[in-house]
């Protein structure tokens, strides 16, 4: 008996999901335990495997031993890394160059607020320190590395008991053996040091950008290695036998030792799961092209999925600080089911992106909360079940919440209550269209090829108005919606990405050369996947080139086939990508390639997912209850459905309520809902 | 629209948000393409350029978040295509183009505007246009940034209101022209194709917007929005209370004369209107550097009484109302024909700005800033590559302290007040695409930060070494007449350009151009830092401490100037002896 777990660490909850051996998902929900994260894995994983045995009726019995693949996400990173719960680390910088992270980009990205105050440095000036060397941009050496320096400055940082340093040279990205060295000669002087080189964790131009990945991976060495060296010490005494597996902010996992070793590559796990397992879902249902919403307390993470891929990102920023690592795209924006709505001075309706946050959350929680948020006007709406929130753990305070949106929303704006509160939600749900089209555009996508997957906490109790934004067509609300990202992690693959940088105009390039490049980069990630356990026929590579015209800095990413390369056939390919993107393309130009990459995949073999077939005696689906919802300031007799009743084919006419322990579905009149075998939920406008 | 509000020709607050989330994310996919397509270090690394939508009849409807001096010229840009071409005559693929600060509403010559209108169903419904710094523009020196220009015909190229295209049909005789007298064609070239770029995007979002929401919404919508900037505006005018305010003092020099320049302002504050006056200030000067075109000089009062504002939402022509700006003909904020203008535009503008806020700083001590360190700080490097024996143009604005405020430092190592958004290139950037230039040192200014309760920001050096010969052009301000503290706080230490440093050819530059440098040289480039706020006496002694532990001030610093005795060796404060300073 084998089975799959995943434990997905959200700020107020963590998530756990089983798939045992029969293909059966097995959900669970336990407290999030900031400060000691470990506590909250581990009763999770007891509860979890609780529910495997009663909801088997005793049938399947599961302990760790029995769990083949443990896949985590590393929330411990990102939480440290916004709370700056960091170690005392240092910083090695060429001569001349250690306020680079503190000078940044220079820019003031509040232009017009006097009173913003630029981020203090991740390491203080006086532990940042600098070694005379230098490299050009071609690799040349200009100034040797001054070894002696480096032995002096390890015996200093040592005697400072400093154990965590990053280095980041000019250039190293161009050559990295003054780098290395420094390491090797450091080590020798301090080997219990951990030492994170810029080249090894970013082989990238721009220096900011650079040192800041370094800097964030060095000092979330300590924390991710004794997070996960606890976990999984106390997973091994619970019988867990095989190694545990961490989610990569690519959508791919490694293992927890090469994760102890590039953290930063793990900072956004958990929303890219939600991505990751969108996409999987999205592939079940046959959806190719998905946009991603994942709606919680206080914002929203979007993702993208094109032709069933999920797009990525070379470069995102965390609080201000750059990590140089591929992501999956998240763009997150202040809207979420407590943002709060507010009249500005000039007596225009806003909401968010200030938050009432988990504490003390929406009026409606009765936790202290008078400002009038997003969840707010759904109560005044009658969308959520008082009775039934959290599956009835929590009774919602109806009176306070209309109360807060007349007086802070209705009776500046002149309108009633009920107006008020349809007004908040066109307004939260204007701005996420606004994102969703700023995220598809911008890659050249027409959002009206694209279906919305919205999930999160909050996701389908706006689904109805996200569809009447006209953005996309299709809403889908996935079952499970707040597990997703957890299954997200169940279905991902093994995955290593190589870049190399080669700067060459088409025209004077080598192709054998290239081709012998990309195959070298092929090696490396077989290698490591190997090493991973996976064996060559699981292993996947695509080959991409990055590639621009001569004299643009930003490049367009070029799938390539490696056994044969044909430079007229890329540069024609870029040609129309360019048009794609942005509208035209210079094909007289001269075309040049950047960086040559190799995704390598191990495939790992996908759960199936529970099915839920079609009701053999077409009976109706009959609402288990209905109550009185507002639409359009009136109104509406509205049926309520269990999401336990729903079966494939089913179809819901607007407008209904979908209700889930976890979440609501809501579907406008003028809407109706398709149900598939898995028991997501379609939302389209009626013919 | 599901709702409408009491008035048939208005829209409801919700419907209005949801016009201005579609009018920003065009305007935003404007500044994509544009950044993302372009070739020069200064579009694509700097973001020195400015996308906006203007309504049928040209009034400002929204612009992105960006550059704060572009947003409130835009407006002079539009006034001066619809003189020459009325939107009347104006066909669907229309492109126009303008530089002139003078007859097109310019702001500088490098600052290439292009303006192209959409039409739905018939009509004109939307203007879109945006402006882009060129590296260089022609003109006597090597970038276009001449401190000490004595006219306009030295500062580059003018580009009166010209019709580029007519009904999608490029002139490509005037690209001919216009790349024929640059230095940097080839990145022109590319940057000028995706300026072109950026409208197409316009038009096509815009175009799938409309087929949605279509134009009579966004007519109405349109209107409401520029009253709600308005509104935004003179509420946070009401919170100043009435009064006329002045302040007067002095900018360095001009380029061509080092004799002071006298400036002065006065503000006035009735209800919700603010007139800004600069009356006072001295006669247009010879040299560049002293001149604030008139565009300016109302594009940067505008950006003041943003900067008092709360304008997260950006400007648009509603916000401009409450504000009346004077400058006496002739005067330094308001040059004649042919006057030099580019330099005195971040010398001139950036002092326009600090002026307003030491005369308000009495009435509103909470929303203002000790001094800056002043201008854009631009310095320009040009000449042949040796590699390839091509041309090169080195240009970059460079960041300095900002002053300290009411309830924190200020800033350390940030683009100028009128900068925004606009970043700094990487070294390792910028000795890819000018090999001629090795960076050798880019840091902190110790002790170059005014002192105070809260001090000011701290300015940065940066050391060049030249690997071959070149040009320079600088342009300085803030060295003689320094960063001004607040409230009793100290000046910071002013700017300065050094070249070959520590050597018997020691030079030293503030406002110079045509420089010659030799191969081999350094170029030492100091911002200055930003002036104090509040008595130093009065500053946490334990900050002291940490900014001694940070070699950013020496231990007598702290002594003399904080009243902070501190152990030598280990930085710990002594108290006692503190207190002893202190009460002094």
């Amino acid at each position: 008996m084998s089975a799959r777990l995943a434990a997905d660490i959200g700020g107020t909850f963590t998530d756990l999901v089983v798939l045992d051996s029969d293909g059966h998902l097995h959900v669970e929900k336990t407290s999030s335990t900031p400060g000691d994260f470990k506590s909250g894995v581990l009763t999770g994983v007891t509860k979890v495997l609780d529910a495997v045995e009663r909801n088997t009726q005793g049938k399947m019995r599961l302990t760790l031993g029995d769990v083949q693949y443990f896949v985590h996400g590393a929330t411990v990173v990102l939480n440290a890394l916004i709370e700056r719960k960091l170690p005392t680390a240092a910083l090695v910088t060429s001569a001349g160059f250690r306020d680079v992270l503190e000078i940044m980009r220079t820019n003031n990205p509040y232009m017009y607020d006097l009173k913003w105050v630029k981020p203090a440095p991740l390491i203080p000036r006086h532990l940042r320190f600098e070694v005379r060397e230098r490299v050009r941009h071609t690799g040349e050496v200009l100034t040797p590395l001054d070894e002696k320096a480096v032995v002096e400055l390890a015996r200093e940082i040592k005697a400072r008991s400093i154990n965590t340093i990053a280095v980041c040279f000019i250039h190293a990205y161009a050559n990295p053996l003054h780098e290395r060295r420094f390491r090797e000669v450091f080590l020798k002087e301090h080997p219990d040091c951990v030492v994170v080189i810029s080249s090894d964790v970013a082989p990238e131009i721009r220096e900011f950008e650079r040192t800041s990945t370094a800097v964030i991976n060095a000092s979330t060495v300590p924390i991710i290695s004794s997070y996960l060296d606890d976990l999984s010490a106390e997973l091994r005494e619970r019988e867990l036998k095989r190694e545990l597996y961490v989610m990569q902010s690519n959508g791919g996992i490694i293992t927890a030792s090469t994760a102890r070793l590039f953290p930063a590559r793990t900072v956004m796990s958990g929303p890219s799961g939600g991505v990751v397992g969108a996409q999987y879902l999205a592939e079940r249902a046959g959806v190719q092209n998905a946009v991603t919403i994942d709606m919680g307390g206080t914002s929203s993470d979007m993702g993208v999925i094109s032709n069933g891929h999920a797009l990525t990102v070379d470069e995102s920023r965390i609080d201000g600080w750059p990590i140089m690592a591929p992501m999956i795209e998240i763009l997150a924006i202040g809207a979420g089911g407590g943002s709060i709505a507010w009249i500005d001075s000039g007596g225009a309706l806003r909401v968010g992106p200030q938050s009432a946050g988990a504490s003390p959350g929406p009026v409606c929680y009765g936790h202290g909360g008078d400002e009038p948020t997003v969840s707010d006007a759904c109560v005044v709406l009658n969308r959520l079940n008082p009775d039934y929130f959290l599956g009835g753990e929590m009774t919602l305070d109806t009176q306070s919440a209309e109360h807060a949106v007349a007086e802070k929303v209705a009776k500046p704006l002149g309108l009633s209550t009920q107006e008020a509160a349809e007004g908040v939600i066109r307004v939260v749900t204007a701005n996420m269209a606004k994102a969703i089209r700023s995220i598809l555009i911008a890659r050249g996508h027409d959002p009206r090829d694209f279906t919305l997957m919205a999930f999160g906490g909050a996701g389908g109790m706006v689904a109805a108005d996200l569809l009447r934004t006209g953005e996309v067509t299709k809403v889908m609300v996935p079952n499970n919606p707040g597990a997703l990202c957890a299954m997200g992690m169940l279905s991902t693959d093994f995955r290593h990405d190589f870049a190399q940088s080669n700067v060459t105009a088409f025209d004077n390039a080598d192709w054998g050369e290239v081709a012998k490049q990309l195959g070298s980069l092929r090696e490396r990630g077989v290698e490591r996947l190997v090493e991973e356990g996976l064996s060559e026929k699981e292993i996947d590579c695509s080959y991409v080139l990055d590639v621009r015209y001569v004299g643009q800095d930003h490049y367009l990413r070029v799938y390539v086939d490696n056994e044969n390369l044909d430079p007229a056939e890329i540069r024609e390919a870029f040609n129309q990508l360019h048009e794609k993107t942005y509208g035209y393309s210079t094909p007289e130009f001269d075309v040049e390639m950047v960086n040559l990459r190799v995704f390598a995949v191990g495939k790992v073999g996908r759960p199936d997912l529970p099915t839920y077939p079609a009701r053999a005696d077409r009976d109706e689906l009959a609402a288990k209850d209905s109550r009185k919802l507002i639409f359009d300031g009136a109104a509406v007799e509205t049926a309520v459905y269990g999401i336990e009743q729903l079966a494939d084919g089913d179809r819901l006419e607007g407008p209904c309520v979908v209700e889930d322990p976890r979440s609501t579905i809501v579907i406008a009149p003028e809407q109706y809902g398709t149900v598939d075998q898995f028991r997501n939920v379609t939302i389209e406008n009626r013919p | 629209m599901q709702k409408q509000a009491s008035r048939p020709d208005a829209v409801d607050p919700v419907t209005l948000e949801v016009v201005r989330a579609g009018l920003t994310s065009i305007i935003s996919e404007m500044s994509i393409t544009l950044k993302r397509t372009s070739y020069s270090t200064i579009l694509r690394e700097i973001n020195d350029f400015s996308c906006v939508l203007f309504d049928g009849t040209g009034r400002l409807l929204a612009q992105a978040e960006g550059i704060p001096i572009f947003n409130g010229s835009m407006n002079f840009v539009i006034e001066a295509v619809i003189e020459k071409y009325p939107l009347d005559v104006m066909k669907p693929g229309d492109i126009y183009l303008s530089n002139d600060p003078y007859t097109a509403g310019g702001t500088h010559k490098n600052d290439i505007n292009v303006v192209m209108p959409i039409f739905w169903e018939g009509e004109l419904v939307l203007l879109a246009a945006n402006k882009a710094h060129h590296l260089d523009i022609g003109g006597k020196d090597p970038g276009s940034w001449s401190a000490d220009a004595r006219n306009t015909y030295q500062e580059g190229l003018c580009l009166p209101v010209i019709k580029l295209a007519t009904e999608g049909v490029m002139n490509d005789a005037i690209v001919e022209i216009l790349l024929a007298n640059l230095r940097t064609p080839e990145l022109s070239r590319g940057d000028f194709a995706a300026q072109i770029a950026s409208l197409k995007t316009a038009e096509l979002r815009a175009h799938s917007w409309l087929e949605k929401h279509g134009s009579e919404l966004l007519k109405i919508a349109g209107e409401e929005l520029i009253d709600h900037g308005e509104r935004l505006v003179r509420a946070a005018i009401q919170a100043i209370p009435d009064g006329t305010y002045k302040a007067s003092g002095f900018a360095d020099g001009d380029g061509v004369s080092d004799e002071p320049i006298p400036i002065a302002v006065a503000v006035t504050i009735k209800g919700g209107d603010i007139e800004i006056d600069f009356a006072g200030s001295g006669e247009q000067r010879e040299g560049a550097a002293g001149n604030c075109h008139w565009v300016v000089t109302v594009s940067m009062s505008r950006q003041t009484v943003m900067f008092l504002t709360d304008t997260a939402l950006g400007g648009n022509e509603g916000s401009y109302r409450p504000i009346t700006v004077k400058a006496p003909v002739g005067s330094v904020y308001n040059p004649q024909y042919p006057a030099p203008v580019t330099t005195g535009m971040g010398n001139m503008g950036t002092r326009l700005i600090e002026l307003v806020f030491i005369a308000l700083s009495e009435v509103i001590p909470e929303e203002v800033i000790g001094g800056t360190f002043g201008c854009f700080s631009c310095m320009t490097l040009g000449g042949e590559e040796p590699d390839s024996g091509g041309e090169f143009v080195h240009f970059e604005c460079y960041s300095g302290g900002w002053g300290g405020r009411a309830h924190a430092d200020g800033n350390t190592a940030t683009v100028s007040l009128g900068s925004g958004d606009a970043y700094n290139i990487p070294i390792e950037v910028m000795e890819t695409t000018t090999p001629v230039l090795l960076c050798e040192k880019f840091a902190l200014q110790p002790r170059s930060a005014g002192a105070g309760k809260y001090r000011g920001g701290f300015g940065t050096e940066i050391d060049y070494r030249t690997l071959g010969d070149a040009e320079m052009a600088i342009a300085l301000d803030r060295e003689r007449f320094k960063p001004y503290g607040l409230f009793g706080g100290k000046e910071g230490q002013g700017s300065e350009l050094l070249i070959d440093p520590g050597t018997p050819e020691e030079q030293w530059h503030i406002r110079s151009s045509g420089v010659k440098i030799k191969a081999g040289s350094v170029i030492r480039h100091r911002t200055a830092g930003g002036g104090g706020y509040g008595d130093p006496h009065e500053r946490d002694p334990a900050l002291v401490a940490i900014d001694y532990r940070n070699e950013l001030i020496t231990f007598e610093d702290a002594r003399d100037i904080y009243g902070v005795a501190l152990d030598e060796k280990s930085g710990e404060i002594d108290e006692d002896k503190t207190n002893a300073l202190r009460s002094s």
